[in-house]
């Protein structure tokens, strides 16, 4: 490489690098913690939770409860049901039905508690860990906040591919010189490449998939001119799992009970645990039940699985078993699964902890 | 150590020139290369869906490739000639359109 290049290498590093740092920072740290926002908000609540396997939530109830409070006929309605917690989190959408009252026609957002029947709003139920996760994508600044979060990612993917191209022959003397008991004035410059190099393939994972998360936007634009602006047939074709399905009038026949529905479900494949569930056109002649799961992290890295049925003529629309992979779908599942750490277990999130900690020193 | 200022552009006309051909420029090829790709290669939906991350990661180099340039103005001209070799690309290639 020659001085010239060198040198302009190493002047875009230090710029990038010093240009994203505060928000970097911020990421990095805020994010640390967010790993362990399940734990923080139990702690926070100060309330025994009851581990409820996710097939045993009487949704019934819910349903009926929910019927009565916010009226669900013609509704698309999401469920997430978390891991361990006992507050499910509900989002619906306006009702499609004409026939619809004013009540019916508002979109809803919050959590239920699977015991109590006991609602709470997003701001009801803000705590610290809900700030810790959202910090990291500065949910806090409406509307430019996450495009912040997303050029912040860009360009530290920037600073990485930068940074290795400078600190190349470096990389490996100062790995093996490196000791915080000699000098302490050597220390940083010493620990910036190798504590950067230790932790380069955690960043770059990063940069990576905070770049996808936050800035998919500006991966759906080409998308979406190659599908010639067909919105609904590239999410259908993005997330099979969140097709909706056309209205057509209310429907009279007795629908089959969720809590069965999700019973064979779960009994379909060994290990399989429910994540998510979807209601399409509640009481309408093409109601959906859909549900998603996935194996366990410790029999399959990625395992989803995902039944939708109709419930007007009882049978299986389409079926995903969570031992075939499909690459569109479970791609996403991925990057899901290592930028929130959702393997491994506890341990794993403790070297994710130690990882993210890196960059902030 | 800082970097040796003899080798840094110092005019701001240049500086503006070549972060902008890579933000805006670079942008610009990296959508129109993933637009490309999947209407000429096989597996089209999951060439498209790889675009997620891979748009990233050329958007990147090519943010990269501009401060390699003497001068600026001269890698927009260059990144204008590939967008628009690109576009050609895509027009034949949308003839046929696996996804409409």
């Amino acid at each position: 490489m020659s001085t010239r290049n060198y040198n302009v290498f190493f002047n875009v590093h230090t710029v990038s690098g010093i240009v994203i740092s505060v928000a970097l920072y911020i990421i990095f740290f805020a994010g640390a913690f967010a790993f362990f926002k399940t734990e923080i908000e139990i702690w926070e609540q100060g309330e025994p939770i009851s581990y409820t396997q996710r097939n045993e939530i009487d949704y019934d109830t819910i349903f009926k409860k929910l019927n009565e409070d916010y009226e669900l006929t013609g509704r698309d309605i999401q469920f997430n049901f978390g891991e361990n917690t006992d507050d499910i989190t509900v989002y619906m959408l306006p009702s499609k039905d004409s026939l619809a009252s004013e009540k019916g026609k508002q979109t809803n957002y919050f959590s239920i508690n699977i015991h109590s029947l006991e609602t709470k709003t997003y701001s009801e139920k803000y705590n610290l860990g809900e700030f810790l996760y959202s910090l990291p994508f500065f949910a806090q600044l409406p509307y430019i906040g996450i495009y912040l979060a997303g050029f912040v990612a860009l360009f530290f993917l920037f600073a990485i591919v930068s940074g290795v191209i400078v600190h190349w022959k470096k990389i490996i003397p100062n790995f093996y010189s490196f000791n915080p008991k000699t000098i302490l004035k050597r220390v940083w410059t010493d620990a910036h490449t190798a504590l950067g190099i230790i932790g380069l393939p955690f960043q770059f994972m990063f940069a990576v998939t905070g770049a996808y998360f936050y800035l998919s936007l500006l991966v759906l634009i080409p998308a979406n001119v190659l599908y010639n602006n067909d919105q609904a047939k590239l999410m259908e074709d993005l997330q099979p799992e969140r097709k909706s399905y056309e209205w057509i009038t209310r429907s009279n026949v007795e629908m089959l009970s969720f809590n069965e529905f999700a019973e064979n479900t779960t009994e379909k494949w060994d290990d399989f645990n429910l994540t998510r569930g979807h209601i399409r056109n509640y009481g309408g002649t093409n109601m959906k039940y859909v549900l998603i799961g996935e194996l366990k992290d410790n029999n399959r890295f990625i395992g989803t699985g995902r039944v939708v049925f109709d419930v007007n003529s009882q049978i299986i629309d389409s079926e995903k078993g969570p031992y075939t992979n499909v690459y569109t779908e479970d791609l996403q599942r991925v990057f899901r699964r290592l930028h929130f750490a959702e393997f491994g277990g506890i341990p794993m999130k403790i070297i994710y902890f130690i990882l993210a900690s890196l960059p902030v020193l | 150590m800082p970097a040796n200022p003899k080798y840094l552009t110092k005019s701001p006309g240049q500086q503006f020139a070549k972060i902008s051909a890579g933000i805006l420029g670079g942008y610009c090829i990296s959508a129109l290369l993933h637009m490309c790709l999947p209407l000429w290669l096989p597996y089209a939906t999951e060439v498209l869906i790889s675009s997620m991350f891979t748009l990233f990661i050329v958007w990147c180099t090519l943010l990269l490739i501009p401060f390699l340039f003497k001068n600026g103005w001269k890698v927009w001209i260059l990144y204008i000639a590939i967008s628009i070799a690109l576009y050609g690309l895509y027009y034949i290639g949308n003839q046929n359109n696996p996804f409409v």
